[in-house]
């Protein structure tokens, strides 16, 4: 059965623009109105529409003063800072694409994604970024030029390749070649089917993949969270999830332009949580990952509580959970919520920086339903969105009904670029789209075809479920649905989300497949919550390892993973699991930057644990090489214990 | 946006323009120091000269008289002969607090900060020494004191961005890790607007990720700030990463000076950290 989304009815549709005619045409409209804040020296600086106009121009004619012209490739290494927006926007403006990275890939990460887009021009955000340039230089000859940021730790740089943004910028007002009508002649060049930005799949299959997004499939990405959520022109937004992420490039980038909306920039990283709460936005986009950080917060800050606000919370959490249901009785609706609102949740909310939050959102993979019902027993209306980099933003919970264990329904399309989202599931269980989608991957041929044609429907490898009411319900990506030996299907992925729901489990690896006769699982736990918990009772412990290994703290797993197999058929449930004696890494390989497991070499590293887990052993010994951040390896040996399910019980 | 915040990051860069212009020219400068306390003696005849937009490093075995000669320049030990010539005025004669308003900043070994205080007041409380405003104006709350006030503010924050020290700004001192306490005791020396920054042993009792942090901050100070270190660390390692000149004293007196590769060299200095051979 083929479900097909409603039209799109928000006026604001791109109307053929690109985004920055769009840029230009908001600045136009709201000239003197917020368009970006950042927070510096501890206060809130404001840059209005013209403002970033004037720097936009400025720096487009500074890009074209180094030689960067329509066509060429900027990629960009930087936090979310105001600067890095400017300098896309920029680019977009001369005709350019765009490339971001997350900044904390490695120098060989980094070159593979540099060498590929065929980079012309790097904006690294400071020092620790221009040095991951220089360690690879040699095997860029394609680059020409460094921008940089921030100065610090610079001074002395002797490269010539390297210049100050600052520098652009004066230069820029100074090209005497071009002026602001040069570079409006630059943007009204630009058409909707040019691309603006290519964006590197995560690489947990392989090499990475540049998908190519258009400023079309961008607006229309743009267009169906708006739409769908009524995001409400100017609401402020807070950009923290990565611009090489697809999402961001949506969100911030062309919905910033779209809706508009006023783009927050935190002051860093370990601020963001202080100034989550002193923006207060009211639209967000976080990953489950970030949500789950977010709710373990809650937790751990529990656990520190005494006994009566413990009960406190727990009182007020299963009445914010009873009282919002739809079915809520008038005692839990109308006479305890409102006691709980005014004694607890209230102040969670406000603690979170979520007080003003109308479109809270969790994209990514699943974020596990009882995460899903804590914030919402908060009061927070978190809704999931799904999608994949190349069909953009496919279904979201955006009307009242829901279900956490959905990912909503199909999104309206911006009508003036492409036909509404069409979607079913095909024989084997996958979803298929008609939609508007990405431009291809780049220099890469053979993966665009395997997506297949829009006529046909795009494959998009999910395994999902479509309900009668057009629900999408996902189950695993497909290739990674698992069989037994004994051929009963589960679905690692829920399983994982699920358990890292427990604050005790950072990061899950689920175990089992056509050569096993049962699901196990591998565990990282949280070294916070447990080293927390462990303090508390006394255990002794002085590293990672040793915590990781206490008999209670594996008790505390074992409990969790009881809990969620309680809700998976008999055989899917977990056997047995090992807690690992290290912690997931991204820079051995482990994670990817998105922090995605790395299944194959989680399962190299970790071999010796594998085989004690399937070969019925108590324990065995693990041999685990670690890599220092200077380069050294070690071999690190430890005895792990393997717990099983059966025996916990007894 | 306001532009003025911009503006401040000039303004804190408080290094004299001609300390860092001409390098021939000693900002700070000992001139045979002799110091006793009774019938032992600290230094004799102690020479040591401080040249803008550099790392000096006094190094040197327990009891070689590193820290009574910082105590010589920052004016809390009187020397019995000899001078102290900061910029080129004789100072020898003039009290810590003088020495401190002229712009010679001193971080000691024991943390100096207010522990029941926050970081950012903490910082503030080391601009107090610039303040103009008066108590009657202050009493009043003039306009005067409002601008002087805002201003200290953005330079507070200006120096806690400087040390990376905005997610702690609001937390109280006292709760800090012993690393990063001593990173805000050198955020309050900055604040004193400093020519010279005198700092004995910074890095003693931090974990190597710290020490690391800390030496950064030093190198930015010497290269953003354009300010001249005077530095007494026992961590060799550190030391010869990151100095351009290190003085070696022993017994009193300074047995090798140069440049670090040099001084690592010299036999007598290897004599007198690991002993002659026999």
């Amino acid at each position: 059965m083929t479900f097909t989304a409603p039209p799109g009815t928000d006026i604001r549709t791109a109307k053929g623009r690109t985004l920055p005619q769009l840029l230009c045409d908001r600045a136009r409209e709201h000239a003197q109105k917020e368009c970006m804040r950042e927070k510096k020296y501890g206060v809130w600086l404001t840059y209005t529409w013209e403002d970033v106009l004037d720097r936009i121009y400025a720096t487009a004619r500074g890009l074209a003063l180094l030689g960067f012209t329509r066509g060429d490739v900027l990629a960009i290494l930087s936090e979310n800072i105001v600067e890095s927006f400017w300098v896309e926007y920029a680019a977009l403006a001369i005709g350019a694409r765009v490339v971001c990275a997350y900044p904390d890939l490695t120098s060989q990460e980094l070159r593979y994604i540099l060498d590929h887009s065929q980079a012309k021009l790097l904006l690294a955000e400071d020092q620790e970024q221009v040095d991951k340039y220089l360690m690879i230089k040699k095997h860029l000859p394609g680059l020409k030029k460094v921008l940089y940021i921030d100065p610090r730790g610079l001074w002395h740089y002797q490269h010539p390749e390297l210049v100050a943004y600052t520098d652009v910028i004066k230069a820029g007002k100074k090209n005497p070649a071009t002026d602001r009508q040069w570079v409006d002649q630059e943007i009204a060049q630009g058409s909707q089917d040019d691309v603006a930005s290519i964006c590197y799949t995560s690489g947990t299959t392989g090499v990475p993949k540049g998908a190519m997004l258009s400023h079309r499939f961008l607006l229309d990405g743009a267009y169906r969270i708006m739409a769908a959520h009524r995001v409400s022109p100017h609401a402020a937004y807070l950009s923290y999830i990565s611009p090489a992420w697809a999402a961001e490039q949506l969100m911030g980038f062309a919905l910033g332009l779209l809706s508009p909306l006023v783009i927050n920039f935190a002051e860093k990283p370990e601020t963001v949580r202080r100034d989550l709460r002193e923006v207060g936005p009211e639209y967000l986009l976080f990953t489950p990952r970030q949500w789950e950080m977010l709710a373990s917060d809650v937790q751990a800050h529990m656990l520190d509580a005494g006994f009566l606000r413990q009960a406190l919370y727990r009182w007020a959490v299963s009445v914010g959970t009873a009282g919002r249901k739809k079915d809520a009785s008038f005692l839990n609706r109308d006479v305890l919520l409102p006691l709980a609102e005014l004694l607890v949740l209230r102040h969670i909310r406000d603690n979170l920086g979520l007080s003003n939050t109308t479109v809270p959102l969790s994209g990514g993979s699943g974020l596990s339903p009882q995460l899903f019902e804590l914030f919402h027993a908060f009061g927070v209306p978190l809704r999931n969105v799904y999608g994949t980099t190349e069909l953009g933003l496919l279904s979201s919970h955006w009307n009242n009904d829901f279900d956490p264990a959905t990912m909503g329904q199909f999104l309206p399309s911006d009508p003036t670029i492409g036909r509404p989202i069409e979607g079913w599931v095909d024989e084997l269980g996958q979803l298929r789209v008609r939609c508007c989608a990405f431009s291809g991957y780049l220099k890469n041929e053979a993966a665009t075809a395997e997506l297949g044609r829009c006529e046909d429907g795009y494959k998009t490898g999910d395994a999902v479920r479509l309900d009668e009411s057009g629900q999408l319900i996902f189950l695993d990506r497909l290739k990674d649905l698992r069989r037994l030996r004994n051929g009963h299907a589960f679905p690692p992925q829920f399983i994982e989300n699920s358990l890292r729901a427990s604050p005790f489990i950072k990061d899950v690896m689920v175990l089992g497949d056509k050569q096993s006769d049962y699901v196990a699982a591998l565990i990282n736990v949280d070294p916070q919550i447990c080293g927390r918990f462990a303090e508390r009772r006394g255990l002794a412990f002085g590293t990672f390892t040793e915590l990781s290994q206490l008999p209670e703290v594996r008790a505390q797993v074992g409990e969790a993973i009881r809990s969620v197999n309680r809700r998976l058929d008999a055989a899917a449930r977990i056997t047995a699991f090992a807690t690992l004696p290290k912690e997931l890494d991204a820079d051995e390989a482990e994670l990817t930057r998105s922090r995605k497991l790395r299944r194959e070499q989680i399962a190299n590293r970790y071999q010796d644990i594998i085989v004690a887990i399937y070969t019925g052993q108590e324990s065995c010994n693990a041999n685990i090489k670690v890599r220092y951040e200077d380069g050294r390896e070690m071999l690190m040996t430890t005895r792990v214990p393997i717990d099983r399910l059966a025996e916990l019980h007894q | 946006m306001s532009v003025a915040v911009l503006g401040w990051t000039k303004l804190a860069s408080h290094a004299c323009a001609s300390d860092v212009a001409d390098p021939d020219r000693a900002v700070l400068e000992a001139r045979g120091l002799d110091l006793q306390f009774g019938a032992i003696t600290a230094l004799r005849s102690v020479d040591l000269k401080v040249y803008g937009k550099t790392i000096h490093s006094v190094i040197g075995p327990n009891g070689a008289g590193k820290s009574s000669l910082l105590n010589c320049l920052s004016g809390f030990y009187r020397p019995q002969a000899g001078a102290v010539i900061y910029r080129g005025e004789d100072i020898t004669r003039h009290a810590p607090h003088a020495r401190a308003r002229a712009g010679l900043a001193r971080t000691f070994q024991g943390i100096q900060t207010y522990q029941s205080m926050s970081v950012r007041d903490n910082i503030l409380a080391g601009l107090h020494v610039h303040m103009r405003t008066g108590l009657w104006s202050g009493l009043v709350y003039w306009t005067g004191v409002r601008a002087e006030e805002q201003r200290f503010k953005w330079e507070a924050e200006e120096i806690i961005e400087f040390l990376e020290l905005e997610e702690l700004r609001h937390s109280l001192v006292g709760s800090l890790s012993y690393g990063l306490r001593k990173r805000v005791d050198l955020g309050r020396a900055l604040a004193l607007r400093p020519n010279v920054l005198i700092t004995d042993e910074p890095m003693a009792g931090m974990s190597a990720d710290e020490k690391g942090d800390l030496a950064r901050f030093i190198l930015d100070i010497r290269d953003g700030r354009n300010i001249p270190i005077v530095l007494v660390e026992h961590d060799m390692e550190v030391v010869m990463d990151i100095s351009d000149t290190v003085t070696v004293m022993d017994w009193g007196r300074v047995i090798a000076s140069g440049p670090p590769q040099q001084v690592r060299n010299d036999p007598t200095v290897v004599a007198a950290y690991l002993g002659k051979p026999r």
